[in-house]
This record gives C-alpha cells, structure tokens and sequence, in this order.
C-alpha cells in the first residue's frame, strides 16, 4: 500500500490536524486565562479592598510614654493612649473584654512589656517602630551622626571594568521568570506527554491501530502524532505564560509592586524561547511516542514511571538561576537532553552568543531527527503488539536489525 | 501469469511467528467485482492472511499483487483503493461520530467534504444520521458496528476486506447486512470475507477459500466444493428408540452417520445413491416417525473437513 510523496506530507498534516483538535479546547485556553485575572483579582483585589473599608484601629495603651518617642506611619492600624502612670486593673479589665489591643509599658529603653490576650498580628510594626525609637536614643547618647553610622555599616564598593561587553547581573525579577519559564516549560512537557500516552495507549486499547496501520504508514502516523501533540504543548505553553502575564498585571494595578522585567520581553528573546521550547516538547514527545507504543496496559505497566523522566533535565536547569554562565550549565546548554530548559533560563539570565545558540539548536534537531527514526521502527513495531510489551533486548535488536 | 480477471493474486505466501506456523505456502486469487469467502476455524490463520494483505505485516515468503485498476499495471494498491474492516474493532469512543468518519475518510484519500459527505450518507442508509454529533461510546455495541462498517467503505474502496462483519448483529440486521454486502458487490467492489455465519457466506459467497492451519483444504466456488464434497445429501431420521448406527453405516448408501440425540440420527448420503434402498433398510429395523432431507450445507462441509484435516494431521 503507498500514498505517494506528496500525500504522505498531506496525510501528516491530517494526523497533525487530528491529534491537535482531538485534545485542543480553546474554551478551556480562555477560562484558564479568566481564571488567572479572577485569582489574582480576588487575591490582591481583594486584599486592597479588605485594606481600604477595614477602620479597626487598635487600642494600645502605653505607659511611660516618655521613654521611647515611638512614630508610627499615618496608615497604621495601632493608636497609642498615652498614660503616665502605673498599670491598673481597670486596663486590664478592658484588655480581657477586648476593649484594648493591649498594655504596653516602658520601664526604660532596654526594659519593655508588652500584655495581650494573645500574639497580635501588629506585633512587627510595634517591634520596628520601637527598634527605630531606641536606634535614635542610643545614637545621640553615642555622639555618632546617622551618615557616620550609615558609612561605618556600608559594604565595600567595587567599581567593575569588563573587558568584554557584559550583561548587567540578572535582577531578581528575571531570576524569577526564569524559574517560572522552567516551570511552564516543564508542565508544557507534562501535558504534551500525557496527551501522548492516553492517545498511544487508548488508541491500542481500543484496538483502532489496525485500522489507521491500514490506511496510513506508521512513519505518517507517528510524524502526525509527535507534530500534533508538541503543537499542542506549545500552545498550552502560550497559555500558561499569558495566564502569568495576566496575573502580574492585575496584580500590579493593585499595587502588588510586580512587574514584567523589560529584559525578557525582547522579541528576539521571546522567538529563541519559542525554538527551544518546540524543540524541547519534540524531543521529549518523540521519545515517549516509542515507548508508550510498547505499553501494553498503562495502569500495570512498570514503564509508566518513564514519564517522570523529562523532570531530571529541568530540575538541573534550575541551578543556571544560580551560576548560569558556569562551566556546567555551558555544557548542558549543548547537551541535546538538557539543552531545551538550561539555555531558555541562560538565556533569559544571561549574554548567550549566537554561535553557542546556533550549535546548541543544531544538536538538538540531529538528535530529534534520529530518536524519530528509531521511535518510528519501535512504534510500527509495537503498535500491532498486543497483550506483550516488548522487552528492551527485542527493542534495542529492532533498531540495529533496521540499520542493515 | 495474471488471468485478467484477477483483482488480487498470492502467489505462495508464508508467514511464520517463531515456531508457529501462522500460514503455510498458500496461493490463490481472487476476481474482479466476486465476493470471495476466507474460512476457517479460529487460528486457522485467516487474520494473518488478511494483516498481510492489508500491508499491516509482510509474509516471510511469497507475494502479494494487486491489480486494482484495470488500465494500470499497479501492483502496489493505494490506501484510497482498499477498505477495511478488522476482527478486532475499534474506532475513538469519545469524538463525535461524524468527526471520525471523516477523518478515516480523510486518512483514505479523500477530501474532507466528501468524506464528510459520504459518512452522512451511510449513516442515513444505516439510520443513524441522527446520532451523526454523539459520541460513539453512547451508541448499542450494534451501532457501534455499523458506524465500523461505515468507516471501512465510506471512500467507495475498490477492493474491501470485511474481517467478520456480522458479528455481534441480530439475525435481523445480519440480513441487512448480507444486502449491503451484495449491494456493494453490485456497484462494483471486490470483496473479500472472513467469517463464521456458515449460512450467510453460503448465500453470498461467489467463492471460498476454506483454511486449516494456515493450509488450504478446500477452494473454488460453493458448487464446486459441494460437488468435490464425498456426500450428496443428507437426511435426518426420527426413530423410537436408540437405532443400531453399525447397521446403518455398513450400507452402500451411506457416507457416514452421526447420532443427534437418543431418537435421532443423521444420515450423509453418498454422490448418485439412492435413498429408497436405505429407506427400506432402515424401516424392516426400525419404527421410523419422520424422515427429513436437506442439501448439504457449507457449514457440514465445513465440519467434514476440518475433522478430516485433523485426522490427517493427528494420525
């Protein structure tokens, strides 16, 4: 049986065409993306708006107030009742019905009580606002100026000279879309690989294999599915991303103090991101193709937890927040297993030449092409095996018997 | 050397799964427009032989050749030219019927519209154009197969191989179906069929090809085989008590005789005997209650020799 040059392309683009809208729902890519705005909503919304309608002020009494000057900001919550003497029962009776947040008493500056009905949630304000009073006494009883402490306290200044044209140090905000892009990465990975193996193994446990290996060969078959399912995790990708683009902008406009770092949003940037995250989930999706065609029943099958496998690459990628140009993370930036996760957070973290990225990428796809026609022989092998998983020496002799 | 009648010709095939001898040196043809009957008892090798023909598995011997188009010497069909319905059944339980049909459609050349087309109309013919948005997992086992049948015919194929396609139908529905089959026949499609409702391949079968152990035991149209058959008829013999089988066996008349149940036996004649002088026999012995003849069916034929292989095989 044959299709032709031509039609083999054609029927590709079909399977592609089915596997992607056989799992692809784009009402479910829209609540995600309204659920992202309604936490974030509810979350920093919400707390703004707790904040803003919330006037508990708290009662707290003080004694001797004379011995610390306390200065609290004009938005705190605690108000402070000046009283100059002693503690009586009578506060003490209004702290047991609640009346009062609590008695506090200034014996000296180094000698302070505090009495609640339990630990109050204004605790580190009082404790700051008393810091920063006696921080004022200790110094003018020390003769030493605030700019005399300041320098005595400042770290060592280093003016940097860089030979090379160098990057400045990653901000925390791009370590931390670093990470989230891993993670994203990671889950992209997840979904395309569950996707893979519901569609492999499903498709065998209801026995539609003989009638798709009928009509189409499985090199179409298997191109289709690895095509369609990595388009799917990109998408899911895109989602993903935009979801925690949406959260930080809603969140900001409640005054989070989060924001997108400008660095990662060059076009340039975001277009390797691409490339490397669709070459990530075809690597990945053709590797599990292969084996999730040699499963014959997912719930007993040993070879399930394969799946977990994609974890390790990523999990390394995460100590390029760390050191990203250290020896290390440039070698697993070439590593083709590795290279997806570790140079996208590099990237984003770090001056990447073109030339390593060039490389990098170029390993990447010899490696995609060749785990492809291995993956290719294993599942026309297996997709027809029922009731038997091969085992990996029949596997392994399969791949050399197709080299002959 | 192909007849020109010839729509598929294999020549010598064998096909062996590490010791067992799945199909063993067989040849056969099969015409342009017949409906070609594979039979055999389970593990006869009928679904090794149609996975090969269907390319889904290659023979360790032998060859397969397709002339599929008459003007072209095309030995290699396209994927558009064949339709196929296997043993074992499956299609996507949770997509939309129509969905499905048109990518198997698709998958089998043709273009969406018209796959989508031609699904609507089988499912109008097999009244299940109203359930066209369901999903397939909410259909009867019954309907599941016939949207099944659906997908296997739906791109008007050439040459379709039906592996048991009346299986798990009601008498009534395997009626219809022997219909569709001869309709499909009619408008031009070759088909080839395995399956096991002796009765109805017998009715619709212009040719068979009868397998045991991956070997040919029996091939030609039903005629022929009936006629190569030892026996001519057969009659079936209602007595009061338990007859003397010996006495019935040793008669010239009588190719061989199997007790039914305590009061009943049945009798195979021999090709050109008479029944009269065995009738005569039969009621100085016996007190006979009824007599009935029948023809003999492909299902005793089947049976006859099938024991006989394993006799030969056995001994």
């Amino acid at each position: 049986m044959h299709n032709g040059r031509n039609s083999q392309i054609k029927l590709t683009l079909e399977v592609v065409k089915w596997e992607f809208n056989r799992w692809f729902k784009l009402k479910d890519q829209i609540i995600t993306l309204l659920i992202s705005a309604l936490i974030s909503l509810l979350i920093f919304g919400g707390k703004a708006l707790i904040e803003k309608f919330s006037d508990d002020k708290v009662e707290l009494v003080i004694i001797n107030s004379g011995v610390l000057p306390i200065k609290l900001s004009n938005e705190s919550k605690i108000e402070l009742i000046k009283k100059e003497f002693a503690e009586t029962d009578e506060q003490k009776k209004l702290l047991a019905k609640k009346e009062i947040g609590g008695i506090l008493i200034l014996n000296d500056i180094d000698n302070i009580e505090l009495t609640v009905n339990k630990e109050p949630a204004w605790l580190g304000e009082l404790q700051k606002a008393l810091t920063s009073a006696r921080q004022q006494i200790k110094l003018k009883q020390s003769n030493i100026s605030q700019e005399q402490l300041k320098n005595i306290f400042q770290q060592a200044q280093i003016k940097m000279n860089y030979t090379e044209t160098k990057r400045e140090e990653s901000s925390t905000g791009e370590k931390v879309s670093a990470g989230i892009f891993i993670g994203l990465m990671l889950l992209g990975v997840f979904f395309g690989l569950s996707y893979q193996f519901v569609a492999i193994t499903g498709e065998k446990q209801l026995r539609i294999t003989e009638v798709i290996a009928s009509a189409i060969s499985p090199k179409t078959w298997i191109n289709g599915k690895i095509l369609g399912i990595s388009l799917l995790s990109i998408v899911l990708l895109v989602t993903s991303v935009l979801s925690t683009v949406v959260f930080i902008i809603v969140s900001s406009i409640f005054g989070s103090g989060w924001s997108i770092p400008l660095s990662i949003t060059n076009p340039l940037l975001i277009v390797a991101l691409f490339i490397l995250s669709i070459s990530g989930f075809l690597l990945w999706n053709t590797f599990f193709s292969a084996i999730a065609a040699t499963i014959n029943d997912p719930n007993t099958s040993a070879r399930s937890s394969l799946m977990m496998v994609p974890v390790i690459p990523v999990a390394i990628a995460f100590y390029a927040l760390g050191d990203p140009d250290s020896l290390v993370m440039k070698i697993l930036s070439f590593f083709p297993l590795t290279s997806s996760p570790v140079l996208s957070a590099r990237l984003v973290l770090t001056d990447v030449s073109f030339i390593e990225i060039l490389l990098s990428l170029i390993l990447l796809i010899v490696t995609i092409w060749y785990l492809r026609k291995a993956a290719g022989i294993i599942f026309s092998l297996s997709i027809l095996m029922y009731g038997k998983e091969p085992s990996w020496k029949e596997i392994s002799k399969w791949i050399r018997e197709s080299r002959k | 050397m192909k007849n020109s009648d010839e729509i598929l010709k294999v020549d010598s095939i064998r096909k062996q799964f590490g010791k067992i001898t799945a199909v063993n040196n067989l040849s056969f043809s099969i015409n342009r427009g017949e409906i070609f009957a594979l039979l055999g008892p389970n593990g006869a090798g009928k679904t090794t032989i149609v996975r090969m023909l269907m390319d889904i598995i290659k023979p360790d011997e032998g060859i397969i050749e397709f002339y599929l188009n008459e003007n072209k010497n095309s030995r290699i069909p396209l994927a558009s030219e064949l339709g196929y319905l296997p043993e074992e059944r499956g299609l996507y339980q949770e997509i939309p019927i129509i969905k499905t049909l048109t990518f198997m459609g698709v998958i089998r050349g043709m273009i969406k519209k018209q796959a989508e087309k031609s699904a609507e109309e089988w499912l109008e013919k097999l009244e299940l154009y109203e359930r066209k948005n369901e999903k397939l997992s909410t259909l009867s086992k019954g309907n599941q197969q016939k949207v099944q049948f659906i997908s296997s015919v739906l791109h008007n194929p050439s040459f379709a191989v039906l592996d048991e396609p009346f299986a798990g139908f009601d008498p009534i529905n395997q009626e219809a179906f022997l219909m569709i089959i001869k309709e499909l026949r009619d408008k031009g499609t070759t088909i080839l069929l395995s399956a096991h409702q002796m009765h109805l391949v017998e009715r619709i079968a212009d040719r068979v090809l009868l397998l045991n152990n991956g070997k040919k035991i029996a091939y030609g149209t039903v005629d022929e085989i009936k006629k190569d058959f030892s026996s001519g008829e057969k009659i079936i013999i209602n007595v009061e008590s338990i007859p003397d089988l010996s006495l019935l066996q040793n008669d010239d008349a009588v190719e061989k005789v199997e007790s039914i149940n305590d009061t009943e036996v049945k009798i195979f004649l021999k090709q050109n005997k008479s029944l009269s002088g065995l009738l005569n026999k039969a009621a100085s012995n016996y007190t006979i209650t009824s007599v009935e003849t029948e023809h003999i069916s492909l299902h005793d034929i089947f049976i006859e020799r099938i024991s006989k292989d394993k006799g030969e095989s056995n001994a």
